[in-house]
């Protein structure tokens, strides 16, 4: 699998060749937010493509991002296989956002276990599961449960940012 | 450039539409960072409207000035007055001249080409806000065209309609070049019927008639490209104007764009700017020497910004 074969992707997130997985990430949340939302470095120029340009343009860069993360996969995968160290699996974000649930996939997927993160971030194990389970009642104070997410979250190479944003959501719907 | 043997200078112009957003004070530091680096640096005021480079650098008014350039035709070499620093000299800007905006299109000919046969290796000229004819054609003459904005919409909508003005001047410039500025000029006004939607679609539709000129075009303007400079950035949010607006010029208006850095926002420096030598208490700000020093740094390797984090 050769990068080259993906340069129309890298271009289309404003990355180089060359980027790491992480680049590519921000870039294409960088970008996703820059034009699916109001601000004001887009106002000024917003009359100057059609909506229907603009979303086509969102479209491209789901789509770019999905192939890379496509690639990194297979690259990890086939670093695993050449017995390199720790191949870091990449996933788009789920539909509905960040749940509990959904975290957890990501990390089966990732085949990653619990008590690895648990030991890697000194998070008691228990706070880990009931995280996945989004049993809040078992839960630390909002202040402790965001650290808490963030560093599960790096530990998966996600995003803490949209992964806290998503996951303290739902938890702040949950205390009325 | 570089006519009659002359050892090849690299022009700089500073400009950016509106004012207030530290264009004067962005490109003097940088012209401070290049003379640092041992560059010959000659920096003209050619702020037309407001001139005040010698202020920055405590050059007192009465020396000679670009007025006796246009009114006395003094020759510009006979302006340039040394400042402090070493290395840098300034050739001041039109302090006693009213209407100086209303320059004949003989003088600012005059003044381009004079500039041009400056003998040093940087040749910094910074230009005063507003989009008029004389700022933008001082302007398209640099190597490097450099724009400076603070992270506030108002600067932004004032950048966006400085660069699609000064580009649309490159491509009628390039269309009177080749003959076409008539039917082109035709074609515009008669884009709804013939579906010419931007300057790119209106290239296209001269195609088939001018496949030749417009391919000269094409490349030409492919090799636009502006700098941008993000001056008063109060936090970290704030750089990443900088990172979207290069996104948003390439793909909605079709303009290359480098961000090339952002300089902070800091107060000390500012509460100094009255007392005499302003300059002075730019060296002793870290913050700001490290931001124009970045900035210069790119520009000179014709790099873009790489996700160097503010400092807290």
């Amino acid at each position: 699998m050769k990068r080259e074969d993906f340069g129309e992707h890298f271009r289309t997130l404003e990355v180089d060749l060359s980027a790491s997985f992480q680049d590519v990430r921000r870039a294409y949340h960088h970008l996703k937010e820059l034009f699916s939302s109001r601000s004001i470095v887009l106002d000024p120029v917003v009359d100057e493509l059609d909506p229907p340009t603009r979303e086509n343009l969102i479209q491209e860069l789901d789509h770019a991002y999905k192939e890379l993360c496509f690639y990194f996969n297979e690259k990890a995968s086939e670093e695993k296989l050449s017995g390199n160290p720790e191949p870091s699996r990449v996933t788009p974000p789920p539909s509905e956002g960040y749940s509990g649930p959904a975290l957890k996939e990501i990390r089966e997927m990732a085949d990653v276990r619990l008590s690895d993160i648990s030991l890697a971030t000194r998070i008691r194990l228990e706070y880990l599961e009931n995280i996945e389970k989004e049993n809040y009642a078992a839960l630390p104070p909002p202040v402790f449960l965001r650290g808490y997410v963030a560093s599960y979250a790096t530990y998966l190479s996600l995003d803490p940012i949209l992964v806290t944003r998503d996951f303290m959501k739902r938890y702040e719907k949950t205390q009325g | 450039m570089g006519d009659n043997g002359k050892t090849h200078c690299s022009i700089w112009a500073v400009a950016g539409g509106k004012g207030g957003t530290g264009k004067t004070f962005v490109i003097n530091n940088i012209a401070i960072q290049l003379a640092a680096r041992d560059k010959r640096t000659i920096l003209v005021d050619a702020d037309f409207g407001g001139p005040n480079v010698h202020t920055y650098f405590g050059v007192k008014p009465g020396t000679l000035s670009l007025t006796d350039f246009f009114e006395k035709n003094v020759p510009l070499d006979a302006l340039i007055t040394p400042t402090g620093v070493d290395n840098l000299n300034i050739i001041p800007g039109n302090v006693n001249c009213l209407a100086s905006e209303g320059m004949k299109y003989a003088q600012k000919v005059k003044f381009l080409r004079h500039i041009q046969g400056l003998e040093a290796d940087y040749i910094l000229l910074d230009l005063g806000g507003g989009v008029s004819l004389n700022t933008i054609d001082t302007f398209l003459v640099a190597d490097k065209m450099i724009l400076v904005l603070a992270p506030e919409s108002t600067s932004i909508e004032n950048l966006y309609h400085f660069v699609k003005n000064i580009y649309f001047r490159k491509l009628k410039i390039l269309l009177g070049l080749h003959g076409l500025r008539h039917i082109a000029h035709e074609k515009w006004k008669e884009r709804k019927t013939n579906r010419v939607q931007d300057i790119r679609g209106l290239i296209e539709s001269l195609r088939e008639q001018e496949p030749e000129a417009c391919h000269l075009i094409s490349e030409e303007l492919s090799r636009f490209r502006v700098s941008l400079v993000l001056n008063q950035v109060r936090n970290e949010k704030q750089i990443s104007v900088g990172i979207s607006l290069r996104s948003i010029c390439a793909r909605y208006l079709g303009i290359e764009a480098d961000f090339v850095g952002y300089v902070e926002h800091d107060a000390m420096f500012w509460q100094n700017i009255n007392l005499e030598h302003p300059y002075m208490h730019f060296l002793k700000s870290s913050r700001l020497t490290e931001g124009v020093s970045r900035v210069t740094e790119n520009l000179i390797a014709g790099r873009s910004f790489r996700g160097v984090r503010v400092s807290a």
